[in-house]
């Protein structure tokens, strides 16, 4: 790397950084505005300060970063292109829904109290956490260094930790952060170990000499070692099995927004990064078909165990843990097709005279249909956990989906709201969950592993019980009845929530419009983005 | 070990590790005096324990509490935890400090820097004066 | 003369992280991790980046170790409460573990095909402050504006989540009625 011109760098490539710092300059004006708020009935004006981070970050990702062609910035350590606006869509949405769906926790349910539940006093610092990890979360996505790489996964990662546990009144709250942390502190030392091999393999620590680095001559065992150690770190973020063990604590533990941000955000930010890397070191030649097995082996476990977990589970948001954990098996399929393209016998990947990797065929298809079930994820997901949220009352979360009971007698556009999400996290058709599901499919068969796509195939429709028990709770229940023909209080309409009203309209909407109608806008953004991940 | 790794490093190394040299020498010789203190107190110095000389040391009042092992409370951590975030900040000071001063350096490469510490100060004073409005830094 | 001083660091450091892990009194496990810390400084000496060794020393051997000696002092356990020594078929599942990390980690570095590593080529100023800093300033700018937000997160997390760990009031607190204002 030839020194530079900061001059050059202040001028130029900062823009570059804008949607990188903009949530992070957005977050400390929340965090210093609620110093200043006198009374604490409201969070809606840190809830707009949100917002309004997230949109202009989402305006300067779609002005700065959506170049169809790759390129690199600030020597070398961000790299934009269609791949990395695609990729921080579903992270924006996510920061966007959750400030909208949050806004009213805490609220009394009567109408003339003046104070608001003592445990959301940390307006400020939920929202200021929520855009920092937010801020986190983008730099990985565009992170082109594993210094950086590094550095952005840990910012998201302690602003998660420290949401997880800011739910003071439940102890649970505490446990699951504890959990999360010291095992997420563990993956990290594995990361770690990883780069440092993977740079004492390639020599460099910019993810495009990786990718131009000769490994699999000399260095292969080194190199290797390295890409599993690193691996293993991201596949703990993503909450794959064997490394999901903290998962279904810390989403139960957390308040449902923050489970909410938590399975969508971060599953996003980590995948995207960790694909980046994945096809960095494939080119590099790091890769041998034994990493391809393992994520085989991974992908198998993790939708068999997430989905079989998820069977049992009462408590909505440990059922939404478990099938996030399904989910991350499904999208690791497309890991796992990714992988298979370096392998000599295929042919999704041509090296460019200018050295760069280029993805084509297969790699192409894995990396779109990853996109796009992160898009289609994202939305799904953060459709129930906006009904969820919607539906809390004096602090109050639904604990069991017994609550939900009778739901669409009650409050039928809730009913229906989380129905869509239900069926679109099931997979069925005219939901984005379908398209996505189909699209990463397509790509493990066409990267020849149809038995992992046989098993994810068969857990799928498993996922049906789980996912459809709760549609039929809430339309064939009677309200106040529970699974078990117990008493349950009814949640009562409550119109002052129209923010959260909101992010469940939106969440529908979006899971509607991108199953159905697919907007040529996303599909050729999705596209180009998967042609451009190097 | 690989003849081309330490071989690298023993070549890159030959110079400079004698200036380090003193270091040792300091550290052997606290080692020595310390020890030798300790161990020619207990050799040499009478012993003889009795009930009020066992008690902790308070500065000739009656000691608060049995011993050192007792609970603390959790304001210690929260302080020393603080007080490590904002060390983190003067570790990324100092290297800059040693280099903006170096002779040879654009004016206009010199601006960029302080902007950039400035930058770093200014926002980690954000955090500070956060700090102090949500009473931290209080010991109440 | 810096190979040996790598290998006796190196050295310094696994028996320590030994004693760490098998010491059953917390305050000597920690002094032994001190021991450690101050290794990996000695190894970082050696691997020609006296400034990290430096601040290896200050920031982990110096203000981490202060932490750790808190949190020891906050739990203070005693005998009674450390729970039962752990049993033989754990321990031996540990160490097995750590074989197989080893032999792991092993393989990386060994077998390379006949072709041997290449030192990276480093500059006589390698490693000093100066250096570090231009390529802390300049080419890792990102980074280290990202720190900046690293560590403003960790400080609203240890806010938010310390406050309320001395108000243990929390719970009791119900939502305060009309005219009320819900202070805590």
């Amino acid at each position: 790397m030839e020194a530079l011109d900061p001059i050059q760098i202040a001028s130029k490539d900062f823009k570059y950084l804008l949607p990188v710092m903009l949530p992070a300059l957005f977050g400390l004006v929340a965090l210093v505005a609620d110093l200043f708020s006198k009374s604490e009935r409201s969070r809606l004006p840190l809830c707009m300060i949100s917002l309004s981070g997230v949109c202009l970050a989402g305006f300067s990702a779609i002005a700065f970063w959506s170049g169809a062609e790759f390129s690199e910035h600030l020597a070398g350590t961000l790299s934009t292109s269609a791949f990395s606006t695609a990729a921080a869509m579903p992270v924006l949405l996510a920061t966007f829904l959750i400030s909208l769906a949050a806004a009213h926790h805490g609220m009394p349910t009567d109408p003339k109290a003046t104070g608001w539940l003592p445990h959301s006093l940390s307006h400020g610092e939920f929202y200021g956490l929520l855009l920092f990890a937010t801020s986190g979360m983008m730099g990985l996505i565009v992170a082109n260094d594993l210094v950086t790489f590094f550095v952005a996964l840990e910012v998201m990662s302690i602003a998660v930790y420290a949401l997880t546990g800011l739910d003071r009144a439940r102890s649970r709250a505490a446990e699951g952060a504890m959990k999360y942390f010291v095992l997420g502190a563990f993956s990290s030392g594995f990361l770690l170990y990883g780069m440092a091999m993977i740079y004492g393999a390639a020599h460099s620590v910019h993810f495009s000499e990786i990718a131009a680095a000769n490994m699999s001559a000399g260095q292969s065992s080194l190199a290797l070692v390295g890409a599993v150690l690193f691996l293993i770190g991201v596949l703990f973020k993503v909450g794959a099995v064997p490394f999901h063990a903290w998962a279904p604590d810390a989403y139960e533990g957390a308040t449902t927004a923050v489970t909410g941000f938590m399975s969508v955000g971060v599953k996003v930010a980590a995948f995207a990064g960790g694909l980046r890397v994945l096809v960095a070191l494939g080119a590099g030649g790091a890769l041998n078909p034994a990493v391809g097995w393992l994520l085989w082996l991974v992908a198998a476990l993790t939708v068999i165990l997430g989905n079989a977990g998820a069977l049992t589970q009462r408590n909505p948001r440990r059922l939404l843990a478990y099938s996030g954990i399904a989910h991350t098996g499904y999208l690791v399929i497309g890991l796992v097709a990714v992988s298979r393209v370096f392998d000599t016998s295929h042919s999704g990947y041509v090296t460019n005279v200018g050295a760069s990797a280029q993805l084509v065929g297969v790699g192409v298809d894995a990396v779109g249909g990853v996109l796009f079930y992160l898009l289609g994820y994202a939305a799904a997901n953060l459709g129930a956990i906006a009904v969820l949220c919607h539906l809390e009352r004096d602090g109050e979360e639904v604990d069991d989906i017994s609550q939900l009971a009778g739901l669409a007698k009650t409050q039928p556009k809730s009913a229906f709201a989380m129905t869509v999400a239900m069926v679109s996290l099931a997979g069925i058709p005219c939901t984005a969950g379908f398209i996505g599901k189909l699209w990463v499919f397509r790509a493990g068969v066409a990267a020849g592993d149809v038995t992992l796509v046989v098993i994810a195939l068969l857990m799928s429709v498993l996922s049906l019980f789980y996912y459809l028990r709760i549609v039929v709770v809430m339309w064939m229940h009677e309200p106040g009845r529970g699974l078990d023909g117990e008493e349950q209080q009814v949640v009562a309409l409550d119109h002052r929530r129209w923010a959260s009203g909101l992010a469940v309209g939106i969440a529908t909407a979006l899971t509607l419009v991108f199953g159905m109608y697919p907007t040529s806008g996303i599909l050729n953004l999705i596209k180009a983005g998967a042609g451009s991940v190097f | 070990m690989s003849t081309a790794l330490s071989g690298g490093i023993c070549a890159l190394h030959l110079g400079t590790f004698t200036a380090y040299l003193p270091l040792v020498f300091m550290a052997l010789i606290g080692i020595t005096i310390g020890g030798a203190v300790l161990a020619l107190s207990k050799f040499l110095g009478p012993r003889r324990p009795d009930e009020t000389k066992s008690l902790p040391y308070e500065c000739g009042m009656e000691p608060i509490q049995q011993g050192a092992r007792e609970r603390y409370s959790i304001h210690f951590y929260l302080v020393a935890i603080l007080f490590i975030l904002f060390d983190l900040e003067t570790v990324f000071l100092f290297p800059w400090a040693a280099s903006f001063r170096q002779p040879g350096i654009d004016a206009t490469v010199k601006l960029v820097l302080l902007v950039e510490v400035l930058l770093f100060v200014g926002v980690l004073g954000v955090g500070l004066y956060y700090v102090w409005k949500r009473k931290g830094l209080e010991w109440d | 003369m810096p190979t040996l001083l790598i290998i006796l660091a190196g050295l310094l450091v696994v028996g320590a992280g030994l004693l760490t892990v098998t010491q059953r009194n917390p305050v000597r496990a920690a002094l032994c991790m001190l021991v450690a810390l101050a290794g990996v400084g000695a190894l970082m000496l050696g691997l020609r980046s006296p400034f990290l060794a430096a601040m290896q020393v200050l920031l982990y051997g110096g203000a981490i170790m202060v932490l750790f000696t808190f949190v020891i002092m906050l739990l203070t356990l005693r005998e009674d409460e450390m729970g039962p020594e752990p049993s033989d078929g754990s321990k031996l599942g540990a160490a097995f573990m750590s074989l197989l990390t080893l032999s792991v980690l092993w393989f990386g570095i060994s077998r390379r095909g006949g072709a041997s590593y290449e030192a990276p080529r480093l500059g006589e100023e390698f490693g000093s402050a100066q250096h570090f800093s231009t390529f802390l300033y300049t080419d890792y700018v990102v980074a280290f504006e990202l720190v900046t937000v690293l560590v403003l997160a960790a400080v609203a997390g240890v806010i938010v989540l310390g406050r309320s760990a001395h108000r243990t009031s929390l719970e009791q607190t119900k939502i305060a009625g009309p005219g009320e204002e819900a202070h805590s």
